[in-house]
């Protein structure tokens, strides 16, 4: 027997021939040489009891328990006769489906060394009682949660059990793309060729670790793979990377890598750029998750990647068949497949806001069990996190926020953050004071001309960072200061950040000197909600009329302020003392 | 029947495409038995962007029969 061979047995309450079919593709497309059984149609249970079955001399490696819950259960998926309203009977019921599938698993396990994948049951939407089923004691819904809740503690007590999401599977794939009506009332298959395909892709999940074909490394491009835009054209500060933003995709991208890495996966850098713009980047970008010592090689040069590879491959001590590519240059991709075919080259989207999507479902990096190694390296980054959980219940608006531990963090406006302080200006309405729209530009020049300051904010709470979401631009003259463009995102509106970072502005100013500060309200359509935001947080008026209202503070009036948020001076500002 | 269509469904079968006319109906190729015959259904209508309803795919009579209806489903 090679060890390439793979012996898959599917036992299912409907046809699974079509299954069978899909998985066999599967299979041949990751280098096995599988081999299918089929058990008769609806004889599962007959097989499994007599051991001289066409299943047990099958003798398989792996056997697919593939049951649909309503042919199991007909009777669930009716509606309850007047004495079972309650579901009581469920309890019941359930208790039976959850003792028959274990039964039948570990009937299996007494006459065979298999692995076994348990289907978990599809949670249907539509129910018999409609929108009271999770009314009764034991709707059909909860039922059959709990089943599957019940399968998995079973199967998680086991080295030979696996339960499959199928459930989940089922909500990925969307009702159109999972039912195929011809299928089902001709065939007795309940899903759709399109779905079936995509179910053989995801038991690879499981197929590839059990045949130690899962893959151990993850290359990376870098240009418009990590980041937007060209390391040595648009140097550290211009390229695309943020927290927010079309930056954001990126950012996100290397969230899902970082997680690949904590889970075991090698990372590893295929580039062509100058080792110094690339370096300089990994190193020294504010947002970037991924610094230098996450990956285990880091080939940056002009050579063709196919060599880089190679080299890759060696210096990692692994074989080239235990890498993946992920580069957006089809060109790269495509010379990599032709010169190296073990290498898994990832189909990468065109659109970097897809980046994540094609990552997560690629099936080469699962594990069915984490090692020695992956555990104490994840200890140690369990130390560093912290979780979180809100579960008290709160008396009043104000308790709730102090809970939320607010953090408002100021900063001057500076080469990074100013794309993202002219996007501001540009998009914001609600909050924002005067609507002065801004290019890039704009900001640099007035910057440029002296006595003008901007500072932006991003606000952080214990659920996360929410960004830089507000900013702040401030005309000077004759020992007084003028507002001259004030604004918030809405995403951190209704917290009270935005009378902490006026009050981080002005403290700054009056630590200066400054004695008068004025500030203007420009009503638009859109941002009447906050016309007395000013007045709120401490001004007076001076003048009004339609087109605007001149607020000011004059020396020694207070400023509204929160104790429960707190404002931390950012990091340009500790330069300044 | 253009030869695209018919290598597609001779590929399935794993048959040489000069064994497809469009008189061919399953029960002359042995290659053809019913779990194909689903096959060769889903993978056209993947291929074609369409979709066959549960009395078509129960009617068809030979190969030419599904050629035709792909081509009339494609216009409408």
């Amino acid at each position: 027997m090679s060890d390439t061979e793979f012996r898959i047995a599917l036992l299912g309450n409907f046809t699974t021939e079509l299954a069978g079919n899909v998985l066999r593709d599967e299979c041949v497309k990751a280098g096995l040489e599988p081999s299918i059984y089929n058990a008769p149609f609806r004889q599962y249970h007959q097989e499994v009891i007599d051991k001289n079955s066409g299943f047990y001399s099958f003798q398989p490696d792996l056997t697919i328990l593939m049951f649909d819950i309503g042919i199991l259960c007909p009777e669930c998926f009716e509606f309850p006769a007047s004495e079972d309203i309650n579901g009581n009977w469920r309890e019941t019921r359930l208790d039976a489906l959850c003792d028959s599938v274990k039964t039948l698993v570990l009937t299996i396990i007494a006459n065979l060394k298999t692995k076994i994948i348990i289907n978990n049951f599809q949670v249907p939407y539509h129910t018999p009682s409609g929108i009271l089923d999770n009314r009764s004691a034991m709707g059909l819904k909860r039922m059959i949660n709990v089943l599957n809740m019940r399968l998995e503690d079973f199967a998680a007590a086991t080295d030979y059990a696996y339960v499959f999401d199928y459930n989940g599977f089922c909500s990925y794939m969307g009702h159109d793309g999972l039912e195929d009506g011809k299928l089902r009332y001709l065939v007795n298959c309940t899903l759709s060729y399109p779905a079936l395909r995509q179910l053989g892709r995801e038991y690879m999940r499981y197929i590839l670790p059990l045949t130690s074909l899962n893959r151990k490394c993850l290359v990376l491009d870098l240009d418009r793979t990590l980041w937007g835009g060209i390391a040595a054209e648009d140097g550290i500060s211009g390229i695309r990377l943020d927290i927010s933003g079309p930056g954001r995709s990126y950012y996100d991208f290397q969230k899902e890598l970082l997680n690949l890495h904590r889970k075991g996966v090698l990372l590893a850098v295929n580039s062509k750029n100058n080792p110094e713009d690339a370096l300089e980047i990994l190193q020294n970008h504010p947002h970037m998750l991924l610094r230098k010592e996450y990956f285990s090689s880091i080939k940056t040069n002009w050579r063709d990647k196919a060599s880089n590879m190679l080299d890759i491959a060696a210096e990692l001590n692994i074989g080239v068949d235990s890498l993946v590519f992920f580069d957006d240059n089809p060109v790269e991709r495509e010379i990599v497949k032709k010169l190296l075919p073990q290498v898994e080259v990832i189909d990468v989207p065109a659109d970097p806001a897809k980046y994540c999507y094609a990552l997560k479902n690629v099936p080469f990096f699962e594990t069915l069990q984490l090692t020695a190694e992956d555990e104490k390296r994840n200890s140690m980054l369990e130390q560093d996190r912290i979780r979180i959980q809100s579960k008290e219940t709160f008396k009043n608006l104000e308790e709730y926020l102090a809970s939320l531990e607010t953090a408002v963090t100021v900063m001057p406006a500076d080469d990074f953050n100013m794309p993202r302080i002219s996007q501001l200006t540009l998009k914001t309405n609600q909050f924002n004071m005067t609507t002065k729209r801004y290019q890039v530009s704009d900001i640099k020049t007035l910057l440029g001309a002296g006595g003008c300051e901007a500072y932006c904010c991003s606000v952080s709470d214990k659920f996360g960072d929410s960004g830089i979401t507000g900013c702040c631009i401030v005309r000077s003259e004759d020992g007084a200061a003028r507002i001259d463009t004030f604004l918030l995102s809405c995403r951190v509106l209704g917290r009270n950040v935005e009378y902490s970072f006026l009050a981080a502005v002005l403290k700054r100013l009056r630590d200066r000197g400054v004695g008068r500060i004025t500030a203007e309200y420009r009503p638009t359509a859109k941002n009447r909600a906050n016309a007395d935001f000013y007045k709120k947080a401490g001004f007076i008026i001076v003048r009004s009329d339609d087109s605007a209202t001149l607020y000011e503070l004059r020396e020694g009036m207070p400023v509204l302020e929160f104790d429960y948020i707190r404002v931390i001076p950012g990091k340009g500002e500790e330069m300044h003392g | 029947m253009d030869s695209e269509f018919v290598g597609f469904v001779a590929d399935i079968l794993k048959i040489d495409p000069s064994g497809l006319k469009a008189e061919s109906t399953a029960a002359e190729v042995p290659e053809w038995d019913s779990l194909n015959h689903w096959v060769i259904i889903g993978k056209l209508e993947e291929k074609y962007g369409i979709e066959f309803t549960m009395d078509e795919a129960i009617d068809f009579t030979n190969l030419g029969d599904i050629y035709g209806l792909i081509m009339k489903k494609k216009q409408g």
